[in-house]
């Protein structure tokens, strides 16, 4: 009798213990593994999300030119008191060169001055033209350059048409 | 002392006289030296003189089909009454994106009108008086050319923004 006893509580304590163990066995498989999403039976994977906005490139600042739309310099002289400048608000960002240009009747065009690079804030106040001019009015170019100081590479530029009267 | 008197009378009508020629005379210098037009007041010249100038800001890039605004503006425009700042834009690569002898169709556009012409190509106008302006701008890839890649390659092109002051219509 004694002996039925101590098997049956046993085999009842056994099978405790190994309940016990499936259990807790359960429980650390289920947190090594991701919970499964399921619709329908498709299995989705969780790592998926909403398509990313698209980003590009970060903003980029504008470019500052100053210019003018008439200009008068005195005949056969080539010196010209003129007033380049690069404005304040490129700085850190832009270098300009300045070149004006004429017609030469060919279809092509002549340079009478280009300046080398101005930085933010400076001023070109006296230029030497490439050669005096007579007397008259002409339709001149006056091409502004900008350049990236990080790199030196061009970026888009102005051109203003400028009324030259030489007297 | 009747002839005292009569000396004494003399003396003071010559002496009035005198007194009265005098001020006549300052009168009469007063009058030369003053500034006179001929109603009693002076004239001064006023002067003005002001050189036209403008600034305008650019892209100094343009990203096709980026998140960022194109804007092109005008500031500080001081030009003669009457005319007013165009700045009309122009592609050096006849609105191609290139890189080497690859290239993509792309279009800029204002609203709903494409700049890709002499006819079509204004981009801002300020009248004079006005001090400022600005225009916004988009950019994309023209008909099946969004439907190429680069290959990871960047196509470029060169945009040159023309400021003219023109009679205001």
């Amino acid at each position: 009798m004694n002996k039925k006893r101590v098997l049956i509580t046993v085999s009842s304590i056994t099978l405790a213990l190994l309940l016990l163990f499936d259990v807790i066995l359960l429980f650390c498989v289920a947190g090594m593994e991701e919970p499964r999403l399921t619709t329908g039976g498709v299995v989705f994977d969780p790592n998926a999300t909403d398509e990313r906005p698209n980003q590009g490139q970060t903003s980029t600042p504008g470019v500052t030119v100053a210019g003018f739309s008439t200009l008068t310099v005195l005949s056969e002289l080539e010196t010209v008191a003129i007033d380049l400048y690069n404005p304040i608000e490129n700085n850190g960002l832009y270098y300009m060169t300045f070149t004006l240009t004429l017609p030469d009747g060919e279809g092509g065009s002549e340079v009478l001055f280009e300046t080398g690079y101005v930085a933010p804030g400076k001023h070109i106040y006296q230029v030497t033209l490439s050669h005096g001019l007579a007397a008259g009015e002409y339709k001149a170019q006056l091409l502004v350059q900008p350049y990236r100081m990080s790199d030196l590479s061009p970026t888009n530029n102005v051109s203003a048409v400028v009324a030259l009267t030489v007297i | 002392m009747k002839k005292k008197n009569l000396v004494l009378l003399g003396a003071t009508a010559m002496l009035s006289l005198a007194l009265a020629g005098s001020l006549g005379a300052v009168n009469v210098a007063s009058a030369e030296t003053k500034v006179d037009n001929g109603k009693g007041a002076s004239t001064t010249t006023v002067t003005y003189s002001a050189e036209d100038a403008w600034k305008v800001t650019i892209p100094e890039t343009i990203t096709i089909g980026g998140q960022d605004p194109i804007t092109v503006s005008a500031s500080e425009v001081k030009i003669e009454k009457g005319k007013k700042l165009k700045v009309t834009v122009s592609s050096a690569n006849g609105w191609k994106v290139k890189s080497g002898d690859k290239e993509l169709d792309y279009e800029l556009k204002k609203g709903g009108t494409t700049l890709d012409n002499d006819s079509n190509n204004t981009v801002l106008e300020v009248e004079a008086g006005t001090p400022t302006g600005s225009e916004t701008l988009t950019a994309n890839m023209k008909d099946t050319a969004a439907n190429y890649s680069t290959g990871g390659e960047s196509y470029t092109d060169t945009l040159t923004f023309t400021a003219s002051a023109v009679d205001a219509e």
